[in-house]
C-alpha cells in the first residue's frame, strides 16, 4: 500500500514503544514524538497506538500503492501530494499512484505519517516499533529503504466530510510550554523533576541546570541529547552501580555536560542523575534540532501529571471533532 | 463541426479541472460556446465578474493559511482548485476553507484567529474565469494612484 521511492537512513516504523520488558534490558523505542504520532491516528480514528513511519532525515518520497487516507504530523515537511501543497498536521485522501513528497523542516526535526489502519508490520513483544540497536520489529528490524513495500492494517472504509481533508492545531499551538524566567524566543522549555543525585551536586551546579541555556550538541539522536552548557559537578564523587533508566532522565557523566536518555536510551546506566524532564514533554526534545538551545524548569509530580491529562484530553478531543469528519461507507456498498 | 464529440468531452474535462466555468471557439462562420452547469448555478447568486465570496461552513477561529505557518496568503496569492487557502479551528481540529477553483485570493475579509460562525464571509476569491478582469481592474487602479 505504501513503496518507499527514496529515504535517507534513519527513517523507521515506530508505535508508541515496547513496554514492560526493561527488565530484561529493552527499552521502549517507538516515536521520538509521540503526541505527534497519537495525534496523526486520532485523525484517521486509528486505535491511539498503531504504527506509523517516523521521519527524521529528508527529502524523503513515497507512493501510495492503494487508495487510502493518510495523516501528516510532526515537524512541519512541507507535505506535497503529487506536487501540491498541504498544510502541515494533516489528514487527506489519496489514490493509488499519488506520490508524496516530504521535505526537510525549517523548524522542528521529525515528522509522522499514519494510515488509516495503522501500518501492517508483526509486534515483537507487543509492539511494532523498530528496535534498531538489536534489529527486531519494525519493518524487518532496520530502517526503510527504497523500494521497500508496507501493507496497512483492515479498517473500516470511510468518506472525508471535506474534500480539501481535514486536521489537527500542531502541538506546539494547542500546548502551552512551561515558562522560564530567563528563556528566549526560541529556547525550548522543559518541565524536569529533581532525580535521586540532584544533592550530590554543588550549589553552582544545581542553580545552573534551572538557570543556564543548555544547548543541544550534533551529537543527540534517538538515543539521547547530549548537551553543552556549563560544566556540572558533584561534591564528591561516590561510585554508583548500574540502576534502571527511562526515557527523559538527565544523567551527567563525568565529562560534566548532561545527556537526556531518550527513546532508544539504554534500560540501564551508571551515571548520577541530575534530572528527569517529564513524559509530557519528552516531544519536545523530539522536535529540538541540534544548536536548539534548552531551558529547564523545576516541575512537581502534581504539576507533571496535570501536564500529562492536558495532553490526553488535547488528543481526545482531537479524536471526537475529527470522528464527526468521517463517514463510514458500508463494505457493500463500496 | 470545429470539434469532434469526443474532443468537446475532453474539453469540458480540462475546464472542470482548470476551474473554467465557460468558453467561446469560432471558427470562421461555426462558433461553439460551452457553459458548465455548475457555473450556471453559481452565477444565478453573482455576477459573472464579481469575486467569489467564500463563507465560513463551520463555526470556528478562522485562520487564513495555517496557525503554524505564519503569515497569512497574500492578496493576488494564486490557489488551484482544492487547495486549502485557511482554515477554521473548532478546538483542536482544522476544518478547511478550500479554493472553489483555480484562481487568486482577492480580499480577506476576516482577521487571522477572528471567531466567525456558518455563513461568515471569510474571503473574496477570483476564479481563473474572472481573474483576467480582477487584474486589469488592478493594473488600471494602479495606473490611476
Amino acid at each position: 500500500m505504501i513503496e518507499m521511492l527514496e529515504t535517507p537512513p534513519l527513517n523507521s516504523i515506530q508505535d508508541l514503544g515496547r513496554l514492560g520488558w526493561r527488565c530484561h534490558g529493552i527499552g521502549r523505542s517507538g516515536a521520538m514524538d509521540r503526541v505527534a504520532l497519537a495525534a496523526a491516528n486520532a485523525l484517521l480514528g486509528n486505535e491511539e497506538g498503531a504504527a506509523g513511519i517516523e521521519f527524521q532525515l529528508f527529502p524523503a518520497r513515497l507512493r501510495f500503492r492503494a487508495d487510502t487516507v493518510f495523516a501528516i504530523t510532526g515537524a512541519d515537511c512541507a507535505p506535497r501530494l503529487d506536487g501540491h501543497l498541504l498544510p502541515p498536521w494533516w489528514a487527506m485522501a489519496a489514490k493509488e499512484g499519488q506520490e508524496l513528497m516530504l521535505s526537510p523542516p525549517r523548524d522542528g526535526l521529525r515528522s509522522y505519517l499514519a494510515v488509516v489502519g495503522g501500518v501492517d508490520v508483526p509486534p515483537v513483544l507487543g509492539s511494532r516499533s523498530t528496535q534498531m540497536r538489536d534489529g527486531f520489529g519494525g519493518h524487518a528490524g532496520r530502517a526503510l529503504v527504497a523500494g521497500d513495500r508496507l501493507a496497512a492494517l483492515p479498517a473500516q472504509p470511510f468518506t472525508m466530510r471535506d474534500r480539501g481533508g481535514h486536521g489537527a492545531l500542531p502541538a506546539l499551538q494547542a500546548l502551552a510550554a512551561a515558562a522560564h524566567d530567563s528563556a528566549s524566543a526560541g529556547e525550548i522549555v522543559l518541565r524536569a523533576i529533581a532525580a535521586a543525585e540532584y544533592g550530590q551536586f554543588d550549589e553552582a551546579s544545581r542553580a545552573s541546570l534551572w538557570k543556564a541555556p543548555w544547548k543541544v550538541t550534533s551529537q543527540s539522536n534517538r538515543q539521547g541529547y547530549r548537551l553543552a552548557g556549563n560544566v556540572l559537578q558533584r561534591t564528591e564523587l561516590v561510585e554508583m552501580r548500574s540502576h534502571g533508566i527511562v526515557p527523559g532522565v538527565i544523567q551527567v557523566p563525568p565529562s560534566g555536560q548532561p545527556i537526556i536518555q531518550l527513546a532508544d536510551g539504554n534500560s540501564a546506566g551508571g551515571y548520577p542523575k541530575i534530572g528527569v524532564v517529564i513524559e509530557a514533554d519528552l516531544w519536545r526534545i523530539a522536535q529540538a534540532a541540534p544548536g536548539n538551545v534548552l531551558r529547564f524548569v523545576s516541575c512537581t509530580l502534581e504539576e507533571a501529571r496535570a501536564a500529562e491529562r492536558e495532553i490526553a484530553s488535547y488528543l481526545a478531543s482531537l479524536r471526537r471533532l475529527a470522528g464527526y469528519c468521517r463517514f463510514p461507507v458500508s463494505e457493500k456498498a463500496a | 463541426m470545429i470539434l469532434a464529440a469526443d474532443d468537446i468531452a475532453r474539453l469540458v474535462e480540462h475546464m472542470r479541472g482548470l476551474g473554467v466555468a465557460e468558453i467561446e471557439i469560432a471558427d470562421g462562420d461555426e462558433m461553439l460556446r460551452v457553459v458548465l452547469p455548475e457555473a450556471m448555478e453559481q452565477s444565478a447568486h453573482t455576477t459573472a465578474s464579481a469575486p467569489t465570496i467564500i463563507a465560513a461552513t463551520a463555526c470556528g477561529l478562522f485562520f487564513p493559511g495555517h496557525p503554524a505557518r505564519g503569515t497569512a496568503p497574500s492578496i493576488g496569492a494564486r490557489f488551484e482548485a482544492g487547495e486549502v487557502m485557511g482554515v477554521i479551528a473548532v478546538g483542536p481540529l482544522l476544518r478547511p476553507v478550500a479554493a472553489p477553483a483555480a484562481g487568486a485570493l482577492t480580499r480577506l475579509l476576516c482577521e487571522p484567529g477572528q471567531r466567525v460562525d456558518f455563513g461568515t464571509p471569510l474571503l473574496a476569491f477570483a476564479p481563473l474565469r474572472s481573474l483576467r478582469t480582477y487584474e486589469s481592474e488592478r493594473t488600471s487602479d494602479e495606473d490611476r494612484s
